[in-house]
């Protein structure tokens, strides 16, 4: 599944269980601004998507829309502005962006784990090799509850 | 929370076009010269698949090849810096750990699924 259509599901799920106005509002505008920022980066104008991302995480969050939708949305967006940052070469940047997305909340899904992933990148890229294995490690013990659950349970330790 | 773990799924796990469900969305396409004794052998296979499915109606084939996927991917990760650093033991030893971890992902999701890792 690509990064856009990824996007649409998460926007669509959401959508499902957003039934006052004001949050349904909001998730449409969030909504435009990531399809936005995915336009800009199928074109190659990274300016705009890191544009229309920070206009995802600086929009203010309705009180109706559910904290963790809220956290999902923003670490999905904190997640890409950290890959365009560090794509543009600018890892602090990028590091800045994950550890943003990571003071949300942090929890065993993949929206952290995406961003320990963005955060172990950056920091392998200004040198910080050690900050990086640990970062890799968090995020791979995610994924592996995530795959327990996948499978039914039951997982081993 | 089961919309939010459905859609943790779907979302950005990089480089999943890999990924195959245990559900063959296109029928098999055998060909003319293939001996009765290989097709035979081939529905064989096909049964095994089938019924480690059945075995198992809750799994989530295509997450679960997707996470396997990412596991590996961050083994690689952590165990390209470890070479880097060889007289670092904690590092060395995450290596060993998610080297570990991939390979039991790895066997976890051969017992119901049919993605290749």
């Amino acid at each position: 599944m690509s990064r856009a259509a990824a996007t649409v599901a998460l926007f669509a799920a959401l959508l499902c269980g957003c039934g006052d106005g004001d949050a349904r509002a909001w998730l449409g505008e969030v909504r435009g601004l990531s399809d936005e920022a995915a336009a800009a980066e199928a074109s190659d104008d990274r300016g705009a998507a890191l544009d229309a991302l920070t206009r995802i995480v600086e929009r203010e969050v309705p009180a109706a829309v559910a904290a963790d939708d809220a956290r999902v949305v923003r670490q999905d967006a904190y997640e890409r502005l950290a890959r365009l940052r560090l794509e543009a070469g600018d890892p602090e940047a990028a590091r800045a962006a994950a550890e943003r997305g990571l003071a949300l909340g942090e929890r065993e899904d993949l929206f952290t784990a995406n961003l320990l992933v963005q955060r172990g990148r950056a920091r392998e890229a200004s040198g910080d090799d050690a900050g990086a294995a640990r970062d890799y490690h968090r995020a791979l013990l995610i994924h592996e509850a995530l795959l327990d659950a996948a499978l039914g349970g039951d997982g081993e330790d | 929370m089961r919309r939010l773990l459905l859609v943790s799924l779907l979302v950005g796990v990089p480089a999943c076009g890999g990924a195959m469900t245990a559900h063959p969305s296109e029928p098999v396409d055998y060909q003319p010269e293939q001996s009765p004794a290989e097709l035979e052998s081939r529905q064989v296979e096909h049964v095994e698949q089938l019924d480690a499915v059945l075995a198992s109606p809750d799994a989530d084939c295509a997450g679960a090849c997707t996470l396997g996927e990412a596991i590996c991917d961050l083994r690689d990760r952590i165990c390209d810096i470890a070479d880097r650093r060889p007289a670092d033991a904690e590092t060395q030893g995450r290596c060993r750990d998610a080297a570990e971890r991939c390979d039991r992902s790895r066997e976890r999701i051969a017992e119901t699924c049919t993605c290749a890792l």
